[in-house]
């Protein structure tokens, strides 16, 4: 499984809990659209650090970096 | 070894139970009349206790958390002063540290030391009139201007306030309502325009006291921000993450002393030619005590044992507000019974008991609500949890 698959995956198992976004496109607005709230980005930046290794850095946390599975992706692969 | 039978932690308990015996001496009467003591603080500060944590670049000691909750056990089992003890341990957790782990070097090289040294006290301005739980419909606002923000807003029940010097102080940076729209700063209290306003008289840990933090187009350099524009949320979430595993620890120095009280009164007050300890309705409560007591340092050091220095808690969120529940519900049921047991005489207000009973009921407020935090393990388990 990719990063951004993973990343995916995470979101719509444990931060999604409506069932109303299973089918979530890479692109879909995950903040603007309330899909991931603020424990949501918190809860997601401890799966990004523990199970994929990363450490994400205070001047990472700005919406651009969280706004899409896309964006997320984007900013984990950088650190691989 | 696990952490809490290491004979390391026990000598540092001990040494900080006989130090803090000596603070006691007119507690009951402060506690009364609401008075906080600076001469107490800078005696525990030249104690070394607010640079247990603290890098050792700047002054500090930098020991493992296990060592700053064993010192928290005998501070709190030695002084009987709640709200002293609460000040002081908040302001390890909630201030220091988080200055210390979003601070620039900058900020913590001109901050920390004065912290440190008693010489400075902080408050953590986050609460307000009509925010507390819901953090983004927080009224205080900071608006870019040069290399500044402009701060404007009001703090409310703000512990330490009405003799912080300064303060860490969050404020919307946008006007939304997403996850980035706060921005935590560090505060001159000495600033133009930054002042102490009403204070609150409050039922429990009323040696420290509880105020406003007013801000009236305050001039905040950017340099003084904590981490960066828009990350308030992660300041605010990994210092009450903070507060809920490691401040809770001042729950336990309040049951060890109220737990050797109790037996002893068990054993040594008779009612029919009997100790009162011989009777189950009594024995049943001390053996309750006994369990709340023993399951709750466990619960303490084990997230004590989970962190290091600056290191994040975040993938912990959920069991440190379980551990915050566990401690709260389980210390307040304790101190009931303390009271019970006591009967009449620890209804007075003389008695540490019925003071330790009003302190431990604002563990189910602080850093989070009882009912908020079971939102949050609730939530954290991919509950639809509004």
């Amino acid at each position: 499984m990719n990063v951004k698959e993973s990343i995916k995956n995470y979101v719509i198992s444990e931060l999604i809990s409506d069932n109303q976004h299973s089918t979530l496109s890479d692109t879909d607005q995950l903040i603007e659209s309330g899909i991931i709230d603020s424990l949501g980005i918190m809860k997601l930046i401890g799966f990004l650090e523990e199970n994929l290794s990363v450490q994400i850095d205070d001047m990472e946390l700005v919406p651009e970096n969280f706004a899409t599975i896309e964006s997320i992706a984007t900013m984990v692969e950088k650190k691989l | 070894m696990q952490p809490w039978h290491d004979p390391d932690l026990e000598e540092i308990r001990e040494n900080y139970l006989q130090f803090a015996e000596k603070l006691n001496g007119d507690t009951p009467k402060r506690d009364l009349e609401g008075e906080f003591s600076p001469e107490r603080w800078k005696r525990v500060a030249d104690s070394g206790f607010l640079r247990l944590l603290m890098p050792n670049s700047l002054g500090g000691n930098e020991v493992p958390v296990t060592h700053l909750v064993a010192a928290m056990e005998g501070l709190g089992e030695g002084c009987r002063d709640g709200g002293f003890n609460y000040a002081l341990c908040n302001q390890i957790c909630g201030i220091q540290n988080t200055i210390n782990m979003f601070g620039s070097d900058q900020l913590k090289a001109e901050y920390l030391p004065d912290l440190m040294s008693g010489k400075s006290m902080a408050a953590y301005g986050f609460t307000e009139n009509t925010s507390g739980s819901d953090a983004y419909s927080m009224e205080t606002n900071a608006i870019a201007d040069g290399d500044d923000f402009i701060l404007n807003g009001t703090k409310q029940y703000i512990t330490n306030a009405p003799y912080a010097n300064l303060a860490i102080v969050f404020a919307k940076t946008t006007k939304t309502r997403s996850p980035f729209s706060l921005t935590a700063f560090l505060v001159d209290m000495d600033w133009d325009g930054a002042s102490h306003g009403q204070e609150f008289d409050k039922m429990g840990l009323r040696t420290v006291r509880m105020g406003e933090l007013i801000f009236d187009n305050v001039r905040v350099p950017k340099s003084n921000i904590l981490g960066v524009k828009g990350g308030g949320l992660r300041v605010l979430t990994e210092s009450t993450l903070w507060e809920r595993a490691i401040l809770t620890a001042t729950a336990l120095g309040p049951m060890a002393r109220g737990l050797k009280s109790c037996i002893e009164r068990a054993k040594s007050r008779t009612q029919f030619d009997k100790p009162i300890g011989s009777f189950q309705q009594i024995s049943s409560k001390i053996a309750n005590m006994i369990q709340r007591y023993k399951l709750s340092r466990l619960v303490i050091y084990d997230m004590a044992s989970r962190l290091g220095n600056g290191t994040s808690l975040q993938p912990h969120a959920q069991d440190a507000a379980i551990a915050k529940i566990f401690v709260t519900d389980n210390f307040i049921k304790f101190e009931l019974d303390a009271m019970q047991i006591f009967g009449v005489r620890g209804y007075l207000l003389e008695s540490f008991h019925q003071q330790d009973l009003r302190d431990s009921l604002s563990f189910s407020i602080w850093a989070g609500t009882s009912e908020t935090l079971r939102n949050t393990v609730a939530k954290l388990a991919g509950l639809p949890v509004e």
